[in-house]
């Protein structure tokens, strides 16, 4: 199935952030009113990234957040070589592939996480950010100098991101089914002993309204449920 | 929104006691092969594999009228796919009491549509009736 974009901040480049061995970044995001699934080898989390030196390979993933925080365990996780990202520091795009796939819940916030374990001041990889007035409301960057121990958030500057999947739920409204049962008369039929049918229809079942009704000169007399009388028969 | 698709038969069928929609289990039956008029049972359907997919049985919530008007109100069903799902495009409401699981109706979703872990369908009935039989 074709992912589709959920969120995307990729505007307003100005700056940058740095990440190597505990310097660790993040940046949250919040779902809209659907949730979703990102993963299942396809394209999940895009960054737009460049390097000094050799950092290594970097981690990206996905956490819960608690009070707009990163917290617990890795919800899931993926690697990038980080050796082969640009040196321009206009940076660009990297593509993170999840492999197994994890349900992020509608109108929830969560945080992409990403280090560089290996890195070192000097062998750094790097993040753009739009430090200026970022218009992204769902979150912001978020620091950690501690490998992810104590996070801060930085309000005004935001990751370029993009995240990516499908609908986790696909919803089919339907519309009702409905049967009319048939408006049409229902007839009273009689035949007389001369094989001369006489029909007489009546717009409701089970009601014969006329009284002393007639039609080719017959008289309709005793009228009760279901049933009839035809008196004083003759043909026209 | 895909409407409810009539089977002919059905109405014969409601008429000849082969239904009773009050106590009858109903279940949903997926398919990718567009309907044939002909059909009236769920054997007539290529049904996709549901090995991977949640119990399909439709909880019905009411079935009851008033002033003359039936209405058969259904709970909004929600398929969950634990591996690789469909194509399916048409879902099929049958009874699974009935002896030969006569086909009721049937939605077309418009577009065939795969499913993968931890997805899932859900199919929303209309609150006040998901088939009502109307009386002049």
């Amino acid at each position: 199935m074709a992912v589709i974009q959920f969120e995307n901040y990729f505007t307003g480049e100005d700056n940058n952030t740095v990440i190597h061995d505990d310097t660790w970044r993040a940046q949250t995001f919040t779902l809209g009113g659907s949730a979703i699934l990102i993963g299942g080898g396809q394209k999940s989390v895009v960054l737009k990234m460049f390097r000094i030196g050799s950092p290594g390979d970097i981690t990206v993933s996905i956490k819960a957040t608690s009070a707009g925080l990163p917290t617990g365990a890795d919800l899931i996780a993926a690697t990038v070589n980080g050796d082969i990202f640009t040196t321009d520091s206009g940076g660009a795009n990297v593509q993170v592939d999840f492999t197994p796939t994890v349900r992020l819940e509608a109108n929830t916030k969560y945080a992409i996480v990403f280090r560089a374990l290996t890195g070192s001041g000097g062998q750094e990889a790097y993040s753009l950010t739009d430090a200026s007035s970022p218009t992204y409301s769902g979150g912001s960057l978020i620091t950690s100098s501690d490998a992810g121990v104590n996070w801060s958030a930085v309000s005004d500057q935001d990751c370029l991101f993009q995240v990516w999947g499908v609908l986790a739920d696909v919803t089919m409204s339907v519309t009702p089914g409905v049967f009319n049962l048939s408006g049409a008369d229902v007839g009273l039929n009689y035949t007389n002993p001369g094989a001369t049918t006489y029909t007489w229809n009546s717009q409701a079942k089970n009601n014969v309204s006329t009284a002393n009704s007639s039609k080719n000169n017959s008289t309709v007399t005793n009228q009760s449920k279901n049933s009839a009388t035809v008196t004083n028969q003759s043909r026209s | 929104m895909p409407a409810f698709q009539r089977i002919d038969s059905f109405v014969e069928a409601l008429a000849e006691k082969t239904h009773n929609l009050g106590s009858d289990t109903l279940k949903v039956a997926l398919t990718n092969t567009a309907h044939t008029s002909t059909w009236t049972q769920l054997s007539d359907l290529t049904e996709i594999s549901y090995s991977n997919l949640s119990a399909r049985t439709i909880t019905t919530s009411s079935s009851a009228q008033t002033a003359g008007l039936y209405k058969l109100v259904l709970a909004d069903l929600t398929l969950t796919a634990t591996g690789a799902v469909g194509p399916f495009r048409y879902v099929y409401i049958y009874n699974d009491t009935a002896t030969n699981d006569e086909l009721i109706g049937y939605y077309d979703f418009g577009s065939s549509l795969s499913l993968v872990s931890g997805q899932t369908f859900v199919i929303d009935f209309d609150a006040t009736g998901a088939l009502t039989i109307v009386s002049p």
